[in-house]
């Protein structure tokens, strides 16, 4: 996730403003909470020459390691050991109860600056003009929903992918067909915002998939959620209820992780159920043609993937360069697997892509994977390969608790390390390891 | 074209009224209705910053007094002084006695006006704290409760009460 525009914009005005009228001058400036917010803040912070010394935040999971390279610490710890004046950036939903949790601490209003972003709580105005503005956004969801099924037989099911990511309508797909059996549906449509969705969908062998756009999603979903399944066929393939996401989970409760949410939670199903796999074509050459014509070493290649979509990773791109060279000293050659102009190969390595359907085989005839978590991750977690995933402490996305892989069992051979946790030379001395000293399947 | 069953629905139930473009719907006059109940609440109540609605829609004893039982760990989490629990008003005078206070007040409601004032959260938040102790379809389910480990208490603490 990154702030929308709007918020960014919300993000900079407020620190130039305050910049200007000296606020931060001789204060230790934090931001509590690593939320998406954070790295925009830090970077206006950048851009008035303002230095972040810490960031706090109520996850114990969280507290101890870093985020945006500097360190997290619970609240009342970091006050318990530093001094000084400070002043505590909040920009969240919760801004109201961090205030007061920091008054609790003994800061006062002057130590702390709110920043209100979009999704801040704040009770909308209760005007009739307002109630039917959200009637007219139902009503264009609604009719958007009716076009989509107009030629569809009466008995039609639309699964909604509310989410572009990859990792979500993976995980969908690999229980959709127990969950249609069980339900007897025969007719039904997946709709996708994303070409990445369409293709992870594909892998599983699903017909009918439709891409829309997401405004026409969010539309649906907004007037799903307001008319409810007696209108609309409309399953979402997400774990939420009324403007509540219910990932708590997996702060509170460590054993439930994506998965869980997907088999429980989406489809109410049971662990005992068959998990539908993607099927690897075993006769393509698709493999062993692009390492010809890359130059890559069959079964000694490491394929790195750096990205994980919009998601900005804090692990600077010299790491992944002293890894290549690492692997290349020990005789591997290295790639870059990048899509698009934004993804720039690791320096010193071979650009490479490949198609999902490829993805299994491109590994298996590679070697070995060293990953950033991503949702290319879980379609290639049934490679028998080496597999390194990196998961990020920091912020939400693809956090080791909730997507490990082994702890998902899309795998149980996955090496797995957490960036800001683990100590960065331990983590690299580790990783080279796991690539090139261990038993491998490659 | 086949015309679905939606369709269908959508005219016999007269979602479009006859000459008109507008969608009306009876989830639309329950929002309706739902926002007259909250304004007289407003008024009654006068909610402020620190108050949080706890809005009951659950006729599951046991998951009320889940719910009761943790509403102080709730506001205190959430820095909350004071709690209006929107509650069915059978099921409110039989706990009214014992658990109203400045800090937690019951508003006793007919199960038509909570699922009136619901209708209308799902158009509008409009309020800055409202917790919903539902499990109903089809905007949340009890499916999680029970497998590895998670109990009613873990579902209405962490995934109610947010």
């Amino acid at each position: 996730m990154i702030a929308q525009e709007e918020d960014r914009k919300v993000i900079w005005n407020a620190v130039a403003r305050e910049a200007g009228k000296g606020r931060f001058e001789g204060k230790q400036v934090l931001i509590f909470g690593c939320t998406p917010y954070a790295r925009d803040i830090r970077e206006a912070l950048q851009e008035q020459g303002i230095p972040l010394a810490a960031m706090l935040d109520n996850n114990p999971q969280k507290a101890g390691g870093t985020c945006l390279g500097v360190p997290v610490y619970l609240p009342e710890r970091y006050f318990e050991r530093h001094s000084g004046d400070v002043l505590v950036i909040l920009c969240s939903r919760y801004n109201r109860e961090m205030a007061a949790q920091l008054e609790e601490l003994g800061l006062c209003s002057e130590n702390r600056m709110d920043i209100p972003v979009k999704e801040s709580r704040r009770g909308e105005e209760d005007s009739l003009e307002n109630l039917q503005a959200k009637f007219r956004q139902v009503e264009e969801g609604y009719r958007f929903y009716l076009d989509l099924i107009a030629d569809d037989p009466a008995d039609f099911w639309i699964f909604l992918c509310p989410y572009p990511g990859t990792g979500d309508i993976y995980m969908a797909c690999m229980y959709l067909d127990a969950y249609l059996e069980r339900e007897g549906i025969r007719n039904y449509a997946v709709v996708v915002t994303a070409e990445s969705c369409r293709k992870t969908a594909m892998l599983f062998g699903i017909n009918d998939i439709r891409k829309v756009s997401q405004d026409e999603l969010t539309g649906m979903l907004k007037a799903w959620e307001f008319l409810g399944i007696g209108k609309m066929r409309i399953k979402p393939l997400l774990y939420w209820g009324w403007r509540t996401k219910r990932c708590l989970y997996a702060d509170e409760h460590p054993q439930i992780t994506f998965n869980e949410m997907f088999l429980y939670d989406v489809f109410d199903l049971t662990p005992e159920v068959r998990r539908k796999r993607i099927t690897v074509d075993r006769e393509s050459r698709y493999a062993q043609e692009l390492f010809e014509e890359l130059e890559l070493k069959p079964h000694r290649t490491v394929i790195m993937a750096p990205y994980a979509g919009s998601f900005v990773s804090e692990m600077g791109m010299e790491v992944w360069e002293e890894l290549a060279a690492a692997f290349q000293k020990h005789g591997w050659s290295v790639a870059s697997n990048c899509n698009g102009d934004k993804e720039k190969p690791v320096p010193g390595t071979t650009p490479i892509w490949f198609p999902y359907q490829e993805a299994v085989q491109v590994l298996e005839y590679a070697g070995a994977f060293l990953a950033l978590r991503s949702g290319l991750c879980d379609i290639i977690s049934q490679a028998q390969c080496k597999k390194v995933i990196i998961y990020e402490s920091g912020f939400n996305a693809a956090r080791y608790e909730y997507f490990s892989l082994n702890k998902m069992g899309l795998c149980t051979d996955a090496v797995e390390f957490v960036y800001g946790k683990d100590e960065k030379e331990v983590m690299k001395r580790e990783i080279i390891r796991s690539v090139v000293f261990s038993e491998g399947r490659n | 074209m086949i015309l679905s069953a939606t369709i269908q629905a959508a005219i016999s139930e007269r979602c479009w009224l006859e000459g008109e473009n507008e969608l009306k719907t009876a989830e639309m006059e329950m929002a309706v209705r739902g926002r007259e109940y909250w304004i007289h609440m407003k008024e009654r109540y006068i909610p402020d910053e620190e108050t949080g609605l706890v809005i009951m829609q659950s006729e599951d004893q046991e998951m009320i007094d889940t719910a009761l039982r943790l509403l102080p760990v709730y506001m205190k989490r959430k820095y909350l002084k004071r709690a209006i629990v929107v509650i069915e008003q059978k099921t409110a005078a039989g706990i009214e006695r014992e658990r109203n206070s400045d800090a937690v007040i019951f508003a006793a409601a007919q199960q038509k006006e909570i699922e009136d004032l619901l209708a209308y959260y799902r158009a509008v938040q409009f309020f800055h704290e409202i917790a919903v102790i539902s499990v109903e379809e089809p905007y949340g389910n009890a499916n999680i409760i029970g497998k590895e480990g998670i109990t009613l208490h873990d579902y209405v603490k962490d995934a109610l009460y947010v």
